[in-house]
């Protein structure tokens, strides 16, 4: 239960010749079962190579990234899909298949060769319990709407009961209610102990969200900790360029108002 | 997940095609009455050493073509996939025409073994040109120069023939049929195109994943190199196998997995042993027809899968457009 995902110095370039481009330089942070991570920045940042090299997508050029004390590479790829969970910031889908059949995709690093057992069942009724998808489980995935399908595929990470979730965006294609219903599942499913790393553009929902904030600008971690500490005006008008007023809301729960240019 | 739309899909493949093996047993320009198979009939050759290892191979290249073509159309993504895209069958044909070029294929299985190693360098320029990448897209591209180096390469050798007969010989054997074949090339075929479906067989699982994507699919705990391996050498023995025994056959590999897809779940490894079954069938049938048809040369195989299928793939297209427009 203890195992922390962790990067260690890690540097990535991309592209070949000279148009070879650092998108991550020395990046070092250590992600804990149970905790919320907001990994913010803007657009080129270097969030989502951050996240790819976490899961294992990408091999860093320089440092390492590993789960418990061993090297992702070290992992074969079925233990990593067993205990490390993507959600890709594209929702592709290439079949029509069913929501249900769909769901149960992420029960594959878990299945015998003989297909699924009643724990692989559960998981998948439960994730499409806790997205609310299970009305629409028969449905063919086409005829979803935009906001269904990122339910849907949602569903399918929590259908491998990951113990650390990495999400690219996950809030990308949904309305504001089902933004926070997604955000409250990611609280439960950080409750039942997982690691939950999200990529958010939405600084509002870091700081009523997230347990800790990672700050990313050109490549760098540039700031890490709670959301209070990181997500301050000074630094939000230096990483960003826009100016932000800190407000309590209603509720008491301290939020962000923007404002820019226009 | 849920099961196949229509659960009774594969026995009833099964039935159909006991059936249909049976009928084109005893059918043909000589009919023979099931009662009298087995009473010493003087046509009995007819059937063990004529019509039975064509019965035999038309439902081995079908079902290994229908198979290798749900594959490929699970391991691109892509439902124009056809089995023939990574040029291994454009190769192998090169392979048998050279062995028709220099008129070596009056020796038995010598025209199978050129065909062999002709769709073997096609795997082995794949992997040289695609490396160990994973890539589909590098990938797909490579068997696109290898599929057309190969066929400019058999059009040099059919110009070059040195006989009117031999370029006739060629042309008319790169048509596909399997018209007099014995059970020679059903000895060389069967382990290699069983083997085949085999492996590809083994890969449903990775290509399930790949229904999310290349990055999805990774982080469920598929190898791209390993899934690629398997593709490239269980399409290429069955392509390579089919290719030796009875000429290039289009058509059964792109349109029977679109046949069997909406029966099933749609998941691609839901799909592969329905397209290996339906694959049979459609070449079976199809074969079945020329033989017995009242023409006075048999028509080719590979022409009427060709005539058969053009027209139905474009009802296929037409009736897709609609669902989507």
């Amino acid at each position: 239960m203890t195992a922390v995902l962790e990067a260690r110095g890690v540097s990535l370039r991309l592209g070949a010749g000279p148009t070879r481009k650092a998108v991550l330089t020395d990046a070092s942070l250590v992600l804990r079962r149970g905790e919320i991570t907001a990994i913010i920045g803007p657009n080129g940042a270097g969030k989502s190579s951050l996240l790819a090299c976490l899961a294992g997508l990408r091999a860093p050029d320089s440092g390492a990234v590993t789960l418990g004390d061993r090297p992702l590479e070290r992992i074969s790829a079925r233990e990593r899909g067993q205990r490390i969970g993507f959600l890709p910031q594209v929702a592709e889908v290439n079949w029509d298949v069913d929501v249900a059949t769909l769901v149960s995709l992420g029960r594959l690093p878990h299945q015998g060769r003989w297909g699924q057992s009643a724990a692989d069942e559960e998981a998948i009724s439960h994730a499409l319990e806790a997205t609310d998808t299970a009305r629409f489980a028969n449905r063919v995935v086409g005829t979803l709407s935009g906001g269904e399908r990122a339910r849907v595929l949602l569903a399918r990470v929590l259908a491998g009961e990951p113990e650390f979730l990495l999400a690219d965006e996950p809030l990308a294609n949904l309305d504001p209610r089902h933004q926070f219903d997604s955000l409250a599942l990611m609280r439960q499913v950080a409750t039942r102990g997982a690691g939950v790393v999200l990529v958010l553009h939405d600084l509002a929902h870091a700081m009523r969200v997230a347990d800790r904030v990672v700050m990313m600008d050109g490549g760098h971690i540039v700031a890490d900790g709670e959301p209070a500490t990181v997500l301050t005006p000074q630094r939000i008008a230096a990483v960003y360029g826009v100016a932000i007023n800190a407000v309590t809301l209603a509720d008491g729960v301290p939020g962000l108002v923007l404002s820019g240019p226009c | 997940m849920k099961a196949q739309r229509f659960p009774l899909l594969v026995p009833a493949l099964l039935v159909a095609l006991v059936l249909v093996s049976g009928l084109s047993i005893l059918a043909g320009k000589v009919w023979i009455a099931p009662a009298e198979v087995f009473a010493g009939d003087d046509r009995w050759p007819i059937i063990v050493e004529l019509r039975l290892p064509r019965v035999v191979l038309a439902l081995l290249i079908g079902g290994g073509l229908g198979m290798a073509g749900a594959a490929m159309q699970g391991y691109l993504r892509n439902p124009l996939a056809d089995p023939g895209l990574f040029g291994v069958s454009a190769t192998a044909a090169l392979g048998a025409v050279i062995s028709i070029f220099f008129g070596l294929a009056a020796t038995p299985l010598v025209l199978s073994g050129f065909a062999l190693a002709g769709a073997a360098l096609a795997v082995l320029f794949l992997s040289l040109i695609a490396g160990q990448s994973g890539s589909v897209i590098v990938f797909t591209l490579a068997g696109v120069v290898i599929s057309s180096l190969a066929g400019a390469l058999t059009a040099l050798v059919i110009s070059l023939a040195p006989t009117p007969f031999a370029t006739g010989q060629i042309v008319n054997w790169l048509m596909g049929a399997l018209t007099d074949r014995s059970w020679d090339e059903v000895t060389l075929a069967a382990p290699l195109i069983v083997l085949g479906m085999i492996v590809i067989a083994s890969a449903g699982r990775a290509l399930d994943a790949l229904t999310l994507g290349e990055a999805a699919a990774r982080t469920l705990g598929i190898r791209p190199a390993v899934l690629q391996a398997q593709i490239v050498i269980g399409v290429s023995l069955v392509v390579g196998a089919s290719v030796a025994s009875s000429g290039i056959i289009g058509f059964v590999g792109l349109i029977v997995p679109h046949l069997v897809r909406p029966l099933t779940n749609r998941r691609p490894s839901a799909v592969l042993v329905p397209s290996a079954l339906a694959g049979a069938l459609l070449l079976l049938v199809a074969d079945s027809a020329v033989r017995a048809a009242p023409t006075v040369s048999e028509l080719r195989l590979g022409i009427a899968m060709s005539l058969l299928g053009a027209p139905f793939f474009l009802a296929l297209l037409l009736k897709m457009r609609r669902q989507i427009g």
